[in-house]
């Protein structure tokens, strides 16, 4: 009889169980699923040629608490394609973080850029530096961390063999200094990438003319103009202006509501 | 206080309005008459309007003949500021009454201020011998030129300048309200419809008095400017005017009272309409229309320039435009600029300033483009045409840039050879993505990487630990002469108090061995010396070699001498003997022990 009743109160503990746990994965693919209905509905409406119907699914999606760099490259199209070319270039550098070797991506922020006035100013950059940001562009963050956790795993095997075995530290002598090159390379990378991409220090001016003050305020003089969709760097802020540059030379105060931090 | 300081800034900007001009020494003058002809009891109003003169009086010759009686009618003034731009204008109003019919000129009008003379342009007038004379054109059936005999006390008009026009010329529709009593409020102006005319109000409004029906009136004028913009017979109009006049301060107090109604109240409200009046609007001529022709009427200049003419490869130039003159220069249109592939075209901007001076709309327009050469050579820019229609001369007129000479520094331009070239006919945007991707990533879950660096610093912080631990436990264990050399010193003088009980049993020999052989192992183990395989004079030269002072050494080499004397002798040593010797040589020990520190020792 108690083990019969062991048994019965086994059952309906699965029971319960098997509820909760079915109701966890209810809820989860419902949750789920509302990002993914959206993000149909904005392709829907894109399709129809409502673009800022599109917009308004696809930011829908953002106020859900989710990203993608799908969803930041429809948004962006679907912005561009309703005029707004500010925002639009703001969210293909987005999405490139998530998909920085997509071919389209690169291609509409190509086509966005080349329609902004300022396009041919945002290169002033030192060699070293140029080449630095764009081998950091070809991998997410996430793919630079991988990687270097992997080369650092091989770093420390071959630093432990070299110390503990001398009978082998000659053939991994020239290993290990290469894993070492290697790993110091592969960690300024990541350290540019995760300083850029969570840094905010890039930014897109969103106003169709904004601009740049001798100082954090109306007050100062204008020094110069800045367009819709130029690409500026942020060195720090004060209240609601922001001290940016497009080059060493051109720098300056912004209002923080003229830019998209990125 | 907002319409205090509003009447302090007003004041400043009609002070600074008086002050600019009287600096100035160049001034203009034009005369205006409401009509052309006039029968021989009619009056023309005329009015001489002067610009940016002085504040002083001015010497005004009309030039009128002597067929024509002339009153003054009174002077206005008018500060106006367009565009930033503060201008004063001072207008003098006379009305002329001729005697008899005939053809006459009027002026030109001499306006002398302090040595400087400016004239009008002479004005025709006919004079009939009777009959009426239209003001301009319709507009009065309504509101019908009041007769001597009935004058209201209100009236309005309406004329346009031309009855006929080209599509986008000016016709300038002017607007006069007549009245001699006061209005209760300001009266509601409702402008004339204008289908099919792009319409600017020309400011300022110009008021003065003038003798109708031997009643002296206020006048306000209104002008507007129309620019027809399709072909046919376009009508402007009606203008409706709403007032209520005020009954307590007209000049009849008991006007009130007479009519019925409070004394404190308004008149009423009266409504007046002007007819509408129309205007044959012509189409531009096609005969001769040039192919570049984009619509553009007036007269104006034009010019374009290029901010560089050397610059490297993908560096921009900025080419400006720049169309100025009479006309409705917001419609005109900036000449295309076709280039090569080499090139790409950024539009930059456009600004247009105008202004409306002696109710003619003027202005210029500034267009600026981007071109960025993408590769090296020497180009040239074809020239910029740039054409409009003159309603005056009544023809088209092309006007032509000088074509740009450019130098691009960088890698020329290869032309592919051999086969024909895929060339994209219009570009988009690319599709946008079907499949939001493998994985909806939450937004701001980024971790801390300060926890990241500390879990991978530890197994690096690990193995350097066990590699030190390793390294200092192998330099203890392996370096056998240091270990020895450390230890020597206890050893010794554990061997030197074994000794010490060989003092009163052994015998000398036995005594000399053990404390020989002590002295022996410390100087072998602490110097690292083969002590065993050296002479005296050998060790004492290999002591000297590490820093042993004379006095040590000969004291070492006389306790040498006195072990070998008794470990090869008969000789015996007193129990003091072996104490002094046992003594002797632990201080040699202790000296020496410092001497290898402060020495070359190992």
């Amino acid at each position: 009889m108690g083990s019969r009743a062991c048994v019965s109160r086994g059952k309906g503990t699965m029971r319960i169980l098997g509820a909760l746990l079915l109701a966890t994965i209810s809820v989860g693919s419902l949750i789920a699923a509302e990002p993914d209905s959206l993000f149909a509905a904005g392709n829907a409406a894109y399709r129809d040629g409502d673009y800022q119907g599109a917009v308004e699914y696809y930011e829908a999606i953002l106020l859900s608490g989710v990203e993608s760099g799908a969803l930041y490259y429809n948004l962006g199209t679907a912005q561009f394609k309703a005029g707004d070319l500010g925002r639009s270039v703001a969210q293909f550098y987005r999405a490139l973080r998530d998909l920085p070797r997509d071919d389209d991506i690169r291609s509409n922020l190509a086509f966005a850029e080349a329609r902004t006035v300022d396009r041919s100013l945002v290169r002033s950059e030192l060699p070293p530096l140029q080449l630095l940001a764009s081998v950091s562009d070809r991998l997410t963050l996430r793919e630079w961390f991988v990687a270097l956790e992997g080369i650092y795993l091989a770093f420390l095997a071959l630093l432990a063999i070299f110390l503990y075995r001398p009978a082998w530290r000659q053939p991994v002598r020239d290993p290990l200094l290469f894993t070492t090159g290697l790993l110091l390379l592969v960690l300024l990378f990541a350290a540019h990438a995760h300083l850029e991409r969570n840094g905010a220090r890039r930014a897109v001016v969103l106003a169709s003319e904004a601009y740049i003050y001798s100082g954090p305020g109306e007050q100062f003089t204008r020094e110069f103009v800045l367009h819709e969709g130029t690409v500026i760097r942020i060195h720090r802020n004060s209240e609601d202006w922001v001290l940016c540059s497009v080059t060493e030379e051109l720098k300056g105060w912004i209002p923080s509501q003229s830019i998209d931090r990125l | 206080m907002p319409s205090f300081y509003y009447r302090a800034v007003m004041l400043l900007m009609m002070f600074v309005g008086l002050v600019i001009p009287a600096a100035s020494s160049a001034f203009e003058v034009s005369a205006r008459i409401d009509r052309t002809v006039v029968d021989r009891d009619g009056r023309i109003n005329l009015a001489v309007t002067v610009e940016g003169a002085g504040r002083g009086e001015l010497e005004i010759d009309l030039g009128v003949p002597e067929q024509f009686q002339v009153y003054s009618a009174g002077t206005s003034q008018n500060i106006s500021i367009v565009n930033g731009t503060f201008s004063s204008q001072r207008v003098y109003n006379y009305v002329i009454s001729p005697r008899e019919p005939g053809k006459y000129t009027i002026g030109p009008i001499v306006v002398r201020d302090k040595g400087e003379t400016a004239r009008s342009e002479a004005l025709e007038i006919e004079v009939t011998d009777g009959g009426t004379t239209p003001l301009a054109q319709e507009g009065r059936k309504k509101t019908p030129r009041p007769s001597s005999d009935d004058t209201p006390e209100v009236f309005i008009r309406s004329s346009l300048d031309k009855k006929k026009a080209y599509v986008g010329e000016q016709v300038t529709l002017t607007f006069l309200l007549f009245h001699r009593i006061r209005f209760w409020s300001d009266p509601e102006y409702t402008p004339a419809s204008s289908e099919g005319f792009w319409k600017e109000d020309l400011p300022p409004q110009n008021r003065y008095f003038e003798d109708v029906g031997g009643h002296r009136y206020r006048v306000t004028e209104i002008k507007t400017a129309l620019f027809p913009t399709r072909p046919g017979r376009l009508v402007v109009g009606p203008i409706k005017l709403v007032y209520e006049q005020d009954r307590f301060r007209s000049g009849d107090p008991f006007a009130a009272f007479r009519r019925g109604g409070s004394p404190f109240r308004s008149g009423g409200r009266r409504v007046l309409e002007t007819d509408s009046l129309s205007l044959e609007v012509l189409r531009l001529p096609t005969v001769g229309r040039p192919s570049g022709f984009s619509g553009t009427v007036g007269r104006f200049n034009f010019r374009a320039s290029v901010d560089r003419k050397e610059v490297n490869a993908n560096e921009p130039i900025t080419i400006t435009v720049v169309i100025e003159g009479e006309g409705n220069v917001k419609t005109a249109s900036i000449p295309p600029l076709e280039l090569s592939e080499i090139f790409k075209v950024y539009d930059s901007g456009t600004s247009t300033e105008t202004s409306k001076k002696n109710y003619r709309l003027r202005g210029k327009k500034e267009h600026r483009r981007v071109i960025v050469p993408r590769f090296g050579g020497n180009y040239t820019l074809p020239a910029l045409e740039f054409t409009y229609f003159d309603p005056q001369a009544e023809r088209y007129v092309t006007l032509m840039s000088d074509p740009f000479r450019i130098q691009v520094e960088g890698p020329a331009f290869e032309e592919p050879v051999g086969k024909t070239e895929i060339a994209r006919h219009e570009s988009d945007l690319r599709y946008i993505k079907e499949s939001p991707g493998s994985h909806w990533i939450p937004i701001g879950a980024t971790t801390s990487i300060v926890p990241f660096i500390l879990w991978n610093l530890a197994p690096l912080f690990l193995i350097g630990l066990v590699w030190g631990i390793r390294i200092g436990r192998k330099r203890l264990e392996g370096d056998a002469v240091q270990a020895k050399a450390r230890r020597a010193g206890s050893i010794t003088r554990k061997a030197l108090s074994q000794a010490m009980k060989l003092t009163e049993d052994s015998t000398a020999r036995e005594f000399s061995g053990a404390l020989s052989n002590a002295l022996t192992d410390y100087f072998q183990d602490r110097g690292d010396l083969p002590v065993s395989g050296m002479t005296r004079r050998e060790l004492l030269r290999e002591l000297k070699k590490r820093g042993f002072q004379p006095t040590l050494l000969s004291r070492i080499e006389e306790i040498v001498q006195k072990c070998d004397y008794g470990r090869f002798s008969e000789a015996e040593f007193s129990p003091d003997e072996r104490k002094s010797l046992l003594r002797e040589a632990e201080e040699i020990v202790w000296e020496a022990e410092r001497a290898f520190r402060e020495g070359k020792g190992p």
